[in-house]
């Protein structure tokens, strides 16, 4: 312990503090002074001679000894200084940014008087202040107005509500903040210019030009006159076949038509062939003849049949075969019922894609069930007169009969049926709309189609007995028509060019 | 007149007026059109639901009850339902257990996208592929055919080969065959469209057809 410390330690037990400190509060004491370090010895000399002395302070240390010399007497001492703290406590108080502070604070006591935040506000009796203590306002606005940031850089001018500049409120000669600039004169153009667009009012919205009331021929349209032209034209050939005379020709029958022809003509009363309508009743102009065409051909060789649908309108399509059937001797002996002898009607299959992988999986199965809910598969088309299974899976068919009416169709049951039987000949009945989309898996080995109504009529000309001439009525009713139709699309376009209206002029576009 | 040529007659008489309806078209939208394609629309919904009450609902609801006795098949039967069930919270309206139809519908779609998948690559596109190379034979036509389809096939895919900079040599060679595919394309969308024309065509010379051989039968 230091003997500062120690005699500190002497001292009588009533005094609290160092001997030191004592001498410094009571009065100017050499003794108490003499045992404290030299630094601070010579801060209580400092303090206690008033300035009537000047104590050396070398003992001090260098930084307070700066901090004493007040009046300017140690600026040569800034060198023991860090640079920024030199000559700081050396540098006077501008006049010139005093005036404005010492403004700014009578602006806040100014403010806190005029405390307006719940003025007007409907409050109770006794949170309302009296008339005596209300406060009342300064008689001077000018520090409170400078109080608003805005209006101090000059944006807003409160008396006259518009933007405007304000000079600075700031005195001569005190620095401006730095956010404040003289706008340009680009920017008081543009400022001009939206006060004069608040200012404006709208215009008075101009009313459009009537415009012309369209004429007879206009109203009525080239397109409805090509088209009534059309329906007239073949209205007129059906009245009188005579027109299309000339266009009457027989049916080209390519070599897949005719081996198809022998694919069903091959047929017997043992075969199987499974029948699916996957077609709706937008395409029955196409697809009854083809329907019928290949039936035809089928019933008349008593081939067993299992009709089958996957899509709601075609199971409605289907049921329309029955009667044919019946009449036609199917399940049917003398006006007796036998059901399931000649051909079975399975109904619609829910699932699209997924019906049709578990017909391919399983068509035995499949069996179990036909439209009205009883068990085909003990039937004679599912079985032979001995009991052994006739049809066990898609390989024991004959063929797969599919009328589509989309490429998507085809697609599916060559996706999922097909390729479980891809030696099973599998053949299409499509319109001409569907064939070109279905066209690369027609092309496959063992798939067949017909298409559109010419398809229809080139497999009927191939049965000895089919009637020549209607065959050359309806072909020629049907080249009439695409005559017809292409000799108005070529008017109508010429019409369309002589009425259109001219480009204007440098309009490359 | 027998009866069955009164039904006949009125039969036909309805299916002429309608489509004669459905000609007004030619003269601008019309309620009388509109009036036809709510009919359409409305048999179409209703015949739908006879036939899924018919060939669904009702067989399936009666193989559960003959079922009872046989608890394995009752739970196999009982899937189904229980998977229709699950898709019921779509339809009201806070949707907090609307989650549950997940499950059904992540069935559905797993097992659609499982057969698609499958069936095009084996049912499409294999299939496909080893068609597009033909073995040629010593027919000049068939040669210039098959030697014309591998062409098409080439040049009609780098119509849509869009990764290669058109600055590179190779990006200026496909850009070239690409060219030449588009014109293979625009070939054949005219196919498209000419049998789409047959098709409307025939249909249209089978309703005018309709009409007036339900017009001629009366006077024989």
């Amino acid at each position: 312990m230091p003997a500062w410390l120690e005699d500190v330690d002497a001292e009588p037990a009533d005094s609290a503090a160092p001997a030191w400190l004592q001498t410094k509060d009571e009065a100017p004491g050499k003794a108490s002074v003499d045992d404290a370090p030299a630094w601070l010895r010579d801060e209580t000399s400092a303090t206690t001679s008033a300035g009537g002395r000047a104590v050396p302070s070398s003992d001090v240390p260098p930084w307070l000894q700066d901090e004493e010399d007040e009046t300017g007497l140690s600026s040569d001492k800034d060198a023991n200084l860090a640079p920024w703290l030199r000559g700081l406590g050396n540098e006077p108080e501008s006049p010139q940014i005093a005036e404005p502070l010492a403004n700014l604070s009578t602006a806040e006591s100014a403010s806190d008087a005029d405390d307006t935040f719940l003025e007007g506000a409907e409050l109770p009796r006794w949170l309302n202040p009296s008339e005596a203590e209300r406060p009342v306002p300064t008689s001077d606005p000018v520090p409170a107005t400078q109080l608003d940031w805005l209006k101090r850089l000059g944006i807003v001018d409160s008396d006259s509500d518009s933007v405007n500049i304000v000079e600075p409120i700031l005195e001569q000669g005190t620095r401006r903040p730095p956010t404040v600039r003289k706008r340009s004169e680009q920017q008081h153009t543009d400022m001009a210019l939206l006060a004069s667009i608040v200012a404006s009012p709208y215009p008075e919205p101009v009313a459009p030009a009537e415009p012309l009331p369209p004429t007879r021929w206009q109203r009525i349209g080239v397109e409805r006159i090509l088209y009534s032209i059309l329906v007239i034209a073949l209205l007129v050939a059906l009245i009188i076949p005579g027109v299309t005379a000339p266009l009457q020709s027989e049916v080209p029958i390519s070599p897949e038509v005719v081996e198809l022809g022998i694919l069903l003509d091959s047929l017997g009363d043992e075969d199987v062939v499974l029948v699916a309508y996957e077609w709706a009743a937008q395409r029955s102009a196409e697809l009854r003849p083809l329907e019928a065409a290949v039936m035809q051909r089928l019933v008349a060789n008593r081939t067993k049949l299992i009709l089958v649908s996957t899509d709601l309108q075609g199971t409605l399509l289907s049921f329309d075969l029955i009667e044919p059937l019946r009449e036609a001797g199917y399940n049917n002996e003398n006006g007796i019922p036998l059901g399931g002898r000649d051909y079975v009607l399975l109904g619609y299959r829910p699932g699209g894609d997924l019906a049709l992988r578990q017909l391919a999986q399983d068509l035995r199965g499949q069996l179990k069930s036909d439209f009205d809910g009883n068990d085909a598969s003990q039937s004679l088309v599912a079985n032979n007169p001995d009991g052994t299974p006739r049809i066990s899976t898609l390989d024991d068919l004959a063929m797969i009969l599919v009328l589509a009416d989309e490429a998507q169709d085809v697609q599916s049951w060559m996706e999922q049926v097909h390729r479980a039987a891809p030696e099973v000949p599998i053949t299409f009945l499509l319109p001409n709309e569907a064939q070109p989309l279905a066209q690369p898996y027609l092309r496959l080995p063992n798939v067949y189609h017909l298409a559109g109504q010419q398809g229809a009529l080139a497999l009927l000309s191939t049965d000895a007995d089919s009637d020549s001439a209607t065959i050359a009525a309806a072909t020629g009713q049907l080249s009439f028509a695409v005559v017809v139709f292409l000799v108005l699309l070529v008017g109508g376009s010429l019409i369309s060019l002589r009425t259109r209206p001219g480009r204007p002029k440098g309009d490359d576009s | 007149m027998s009866g069955d040529a009164v039904v006949t007659l009125i039969s036909g008489l309805i299916a002429v007026s309608l489509t004669l309806l459905v000609f007004s078209r030619l003269l601008g939208d019309n309620p009388a059109f509109r009036m036809v394609q709510y009919l359409f629309v409305g048999l179409s919904l209703g015949y739908a639901f006879v036939v899924v009450y018919h060939q669904i609902l009702r067989p399936n609801t009666l193989a559960i009850l003959t079922d009872l006795n046989n608890p394995s098949g009752l739970m196999l039967r009982l899937v189904p339902w229980f998977l229709a069930l699950l898709l019921l919270p779509r339809l009201f309206g806070r949707q907090k257990l609307s989650w549950l139809a997940n499950i059904p519908l992540a069935i559905l779609f797993g097992v659609g996208t499982a057969l698609a998948v499958g069936g095009t690559i084996v049912g499409t596109l294999v299939p496909q592929v080893l068609d597009s190379i033909r073995p040629t034979g010593s027919d000049p036509v068939q040669v210039i055919g098959s030697v014309l389809l591998v062409l098409g096939v080439v040049v009609t895919l780098s119509y849509f080969y869009f990764t290669l900079a058109p600055t590179t040599r190779s990006g200026q060679l496909i850009r070239g065959s690409a060219r030449v595919g588009r014109w293979f394309l625009i070939v054949a969308f005219g196919f498209f469209l000419a049998g789409g024309l047959l098709t409307y065509l025939t249909a249209l010379n089978e309703r005018l057809e309709f009409i007036v051989t339900w017009l001629r039968a009366p006077l024989g």
